[in-house]
């Protein structure tokens, strides 16, 4: 395994003529997990949006699993980039922050529209999620937002993917919920064989989850190295990511509350 | 490397148990279905006398069933559906009449492959746009047809019809009659195999998954899914199905005329379709059974103005059921699906 399973170098990207990530580089290893940090407006989801193939890729290269995502033959003024529809099928699995699951589908229909028949078959999303399978039969619409999330994750992994993206999964969600989905993403990334980015606002929440982090700052890399030590400096993260990195009350770890 | 095992031990007691809840909501349709599948055969018992406007029925069902794909599942609207039923219909035909083909299963196949394959090359065009752009392009796909077989009256035969064509018997053992015997039940058995075909391929993840691109086709290539393959698919795939439908009624009636390919008969199949309601495979059924049970009924009564009444009537039911007539049973699916969660 001597490639990593993503390798993104000098990478610019944005929307329209409009650039939001600039040289940004970065390495990921299968199986590892990646906080990706910042305020708003960074450039956070951007980065997950460009790996995805939805925005305007400047310069720069990004390898996933051996293969280019955007390349930038010299003739040419566009890059040519790997649809999206096949990045989901190269492994890439993206839970964006509107969940966008299938209203007027059943919850076992919402993970079957996409089954491609990986290695996640519905017991396992079932044993995973068990809230899930007590509504499986329920409309996509008839559920919580937490519940949703936890779809949109689920249905992320009926694609089997090597990486999953993940974008502010705890965000406005119960306290409850938020700890059952901590539950759900440290069982993820503790197995060895998902990598995760994920992205978050409150950083001490996700610290301990992932095995390094990398903050950005107004599109540029500002830091990327081990969590741990991070979760020790409070100081630099406050400067990084101003209050929203401090603890508060209702974001306490999982174990501290019933 | 351990793959992800599941470790929520603590959550064994519900797991554990068998759920059959959704094998019951899977078994309690089907005994409905049963019963609706056993109208054919009561249809050719107590009304034998009307088997040519049975096998009419089921010719539109066919048809019907074919716009529900492209229109209920994949949500494309087109008003240019003749197209691919007239294509079949002159396929089955010229193969007979041109040909001297007359074996009506070689001819259904043959009429498929030929309306599938005008699917292909109209579906580039009719995929490009969206909403009315798209509902523009289908409807100039129709009149551009329309006007082809009307020019080539040396092989279609124009505005007089494609006659000459003689069918072999069904199977090399029954030939096709004069009291449409014949023609009834193998009409009725197509519709039923390819009822069973289709309502496969929508409880599919693909038949599932152009469902969620009707919903939010801007989610789906992240999901893996490519919405232009995924709709082509489906878009030829129907093509093929209302080509059979349009053989059938060469077959059954020996003749074809160029209204099979005339815009009247794309917008009624819209029309029956809405009006049994759309998205549900049986909607496209029930809707042939009442529309032209009605049309035959009004046209009876007032062979003069039975398109006003038949007008009328189709905005009654459209304004007091607004999803169709098999709308009319969501709430009765709602209350005892409800029932079943607090079982």
């Amino acid at each position: 395994m001597s490639e990593p399973l993503l390798e993104v170098v000098g990478l610019s990207a944005g929307h329209g003529d409009a650039v939001v990530l600039e040289d940004v580089s970065f390495t990921l290893e299968r199986g590892e997990a990646l906080a990706l940090l910042g305020r708003n407006g960074m450039g956070k989801t951007t980065l997950l949006t460009t790996l995805m193939g939805l925005t305007r890729v400047h310069g720069g290269t990004m390898r996933f699993a051996g293969r280019d995502l955007a390349a930038a033959p010299s003739h040419a003024r566009d890059l040519v980039a790997m649809p999206t529809h096949a990045r989901a099928r190269a492994g890439l699995g993206w839970v964006p922050q509107e969940r966008e699951i299938f209203p007027s589908l059943t919850v076992e229909e919402n993970l079957t529209a996409v089954d491609v028949g990986g290695r996640w078959s519905l017991e396992r999303i079932w044993s995973m999620f068990p809230r899930l399978k007590d509504r499986r039969a329920n409309m996509g619409g008839q559920l919580s937002g937490g519940e949703q999330q936890m779809l949109a994750i689920a249905r992320a992994l009926m694609l089997d993917p090597a990486l999953l993206l993940l974008d502010e999964p705890m965000e406005g969600l119960a306290p409850l919920i938020v700890q059952e989905l901590f539950r759900i993403i440290r069982e993820m990334t503790r197995s060895g064989d998902l990598a995760v980015i994920l992205v978050e606002q409150h950083a001490h929440q996700i610290l301990p989850l992932t095995d390094r982090a990398l903050v950005l700052e107004r599109g540029r890399v500002v830091h990327l190295g081990d969590s741990a030590p991070l979760v020790e400096d409070p100081h630099r993260l406050d400067r990084w990511l101003g209050v929203a990195g401090a603890p508060t009350l209702g974001d306490m770890p999982a174990e501290t509350t019933p | 490397m351990t793959p992800l095992t599941p470790t929520s031990s603590d959550r064994a007691g519900p797991a554990a148990t068998v759920d059959l809840a959704p094998l019951r909501r899977a078994a309690r349709p089907r005994a409905l279905e049963f019963a609706f599948w056993l109208l054919p055969v009561a249809a050719w018992f107590l009304f034998p006398e009307n088997l040519a406007l049975l096998t009419q029925i089921a010719i539109t069902a066919i048809f019907a069933l074919s716009l529900d794909l492209v229109l209920g599942y994949a949500g494309i609207v087109t008003l240019g559906h003749a197209a691919f039923f007239g294509v079949g219909a002159y396929a089955a035909g010229m193969l007979s009449a041109k040909l001297g083909i007359g074996d009506p299963l070689l001819g259904l196949v043959f009429a498929a492959a030929v309306s599938a394959l005008a699917g292909a090359i109209t579906s580039p065009f009719v995929l490009r746009g969206t909403g009315l752009t798209r509902l523009m392009v289908t409807i100039g796909i129709g009149m551009m047809l329309f006007e082809a077989a009307n020019k080539a009256n040396d092989f279609t035969g124009g505005v007089d019809g494609l006659q000459g064509i003689e069918m072999t018997p069904l199977l090399g053992l029954w030939s096709f009659d004069l009291w449409g015997k014949t023609a009834y039940v193998y009409a009725v058995a197509v519709l039923f195999v390819v009822f069973l075909v289709a309502r496969h391929v929508v409880g599919s993840p693909f038949g599932l998954s152009l469902r969620a691109i009707h919903m939010n086709a801007a989610r789906m290539p992240a999901l893996g899914v490519s919405v232009d393959a995924r709709l082509t698919a489906a878009w030829i795939a129907a093509a093929a199905i209302a080509g059979i439908a349009g053989a059938l009624l060469t077959q059954t009636t020996q003749f074809v005329s160029i209204d099979v390919l005339g815009f009247g008969r794309s917008a009624e199949i819209l029309l029956i379709l809405i009006l049994g309601g759309a998205g549900r495979l049986y909607g496209a059924l029930v809707g042939a059974i009442v529309f032209v049970t009605l049309h035959h009924l009004l046209a009876d009564v007032d062979p003069e103005y039975w398109q006003l009444w038949i007008g009328l009537v189709l905005i009654g039911i459209v304004l007091f059921a607004r999803n169709g007539l098999m709308g009319v049973v969501d709430p009765f699916e709602r209350l005892l699906a409800r029932k079943e969660t607090k079982r």
